[in-house]
């Protein structure tokens, strides 16, 4: 049951037309694929959460979460394991469905070394309560290949959560974050936050979208211009005639990305353009 | 810290970070082991200076190995260890430390208890 969907707590959710899982017209109904998304959190997060309807305080409702935690102690049963674990900002259980027969040796070794106290553990699961507490049923629970994981996923606890809240503040453009991270402000490179640390969100953050409104004007104008194919468009009049929609540093940067692209090169210099 | 401090919460430090408000309290310090003396162990912490730890007499030492450990804040502001976990030798100390000092203050709501 490996269903990590997609997305990492947008839900924006495509379709999302779920159908009752059972006869009987349970209260709980299976999400469509687009809405199982599966959010990094930290266990303050999952202690936080309200439930029954498991929602984040930020909002968010993971299907399915991530956790990285060190164990603490470990109980193996005869038909599960239940671990304690702690993250420095809580602690809590989680409890692993182990069919014994079925897991290959590779995969026992692996939990072996997991049930060690005090390694650090990848745990993929449901937040539920049971009795009151708060608990995550386990689809998998592994050690980390590195304890570069454990820093790796704090920074990505905070990444999802920024970028579902700038993502929010967006009107009319939520799947492309590229150009909300331009105009909300609150782009996540350039606050004192080394980019190198993060995934390279910096680079998305450069004009995706409107990237490619200026490469199809200059294509149109491109077309519509053509000159001796020795002397090639002049740039410079677009830059012009587009100044008030388009910066000059923009516009070069789209002819540059265009040239690596093929699909324009220079002639005299780089004021003059063919298409090919 | 007069609250009783959760199960499970504790602050990650540096020795930059630990300060008078974290007496007494449990903590976890992340760091490389660089020499020890009987049960008095020096962890250089994720800002490169150096932490007195006290470890139990059966504590395995191996020079330059990376370990988080967590314990408790002792008077004269050394840990007394109560647990070691091993972090691995490619563990990014300067990627941790800027985790620690820049993004977890922060981004408190992810991390802390709120009082």
């Amino acid at each position: 049951m490996m269903d990590y969907g997609g997305n990492d707590g947008s839900g924006a959710g495509g379709y999302g037309s779920p159908s009752p899982s059972t006869p009987g017209g349970s209260s709980r109904t299976r999400k469509g694929y687009d809405e199982q998304n599966l959010v990094p959190v930290t266990i303050r997060m999952v202690l936080n959460a309200e439930m029954p309807s498991c929602i984040l305080a930020d909002g968010r409702e993971p299907h399915q979460v991530k956790l990285v935690a060190a164990v603490r102690e470990s109980t193996p049963g005869s038909t599960n394991i239940m671990y304690t674990v702690e993250d420095g900002t809580g602690k809590i259980d989680v409890k692993e469905w182990v069919d014994s027969d079925s897991d290959n040796t590779a995969i026992v070794k692996l939990r072996e070394r997991a049930q060690n106290d005090s390694t650090y553990v990848r745990i993929i699961g449901k937040i539920t309560e049971y009795e009151g507490r708060k608990e995550i049923i386990g689809y998998s629970v592994r050690p980390v290949s590195s304890g570069n994981e454990l820093t790796h996923h704090f920074l990505e606890v905070v990444h999802s959560a920024e970028k579902f809240k700038s993502g929010n503040q967006i009107v009319g453009a939520p799947t492309n974050y590229g150009a909300g991270m331009n105009t909300s402000g609150m782009g996540f490179g350039g606050n004192g936050i080394q980019p190198q640390s993060v995934t390279p969100v910096k680079q998305h953050g450069m004009t995706e979208n409107s990237g490619n409104d200026i490469k199809k004007a200059l294509f149109d104008y491109f077309s519509n211009n053509s000159a001796p194919s020795d002397v090639g468009t002049p740039l410079l009049p677009f830059i012009q005639q587009t100044s008030a929609t388009y910066t000059e540093s923009q516009i070069r940067q789209a002819v540059t990305d265009m040239s690596s692209e093929g699909m324009l090169y220079s002639t005299i210099d780089e004021n003059y353009y063919n298409l090919v | 810290m007069a609250e009783q401090q959760e199960d499970g919460y504790y602050p990650r430090l540096s020795k930059t970070l630990l300060n008078k408000s974290h007496a007494n309290m449990i903590v976890s310090m992340v760091g490389s082991l660089e020499s020890i003396m009987g049960e008095s162990l020096d962890l250089r912490t994720a800002d490169g200076k150096i932490q007195k730890v006290l470890v139990e007499p059966d504590f395995v030492f191996q020079q330059g190995n990376i370990v988080e450990i967590v314990g408790a804040v002792t008077h004269d502001n050394s840990i007394q260890c109560f647990v070691t976990r091993e972090m691995g030798a490619d563990f990014d100390l300067e990627l941790y430390n800027e985790l620690i000092t820049k993004i977890q203050p922060r981004f408190s709501e992810y991390f802390n208890v709120v009082n």
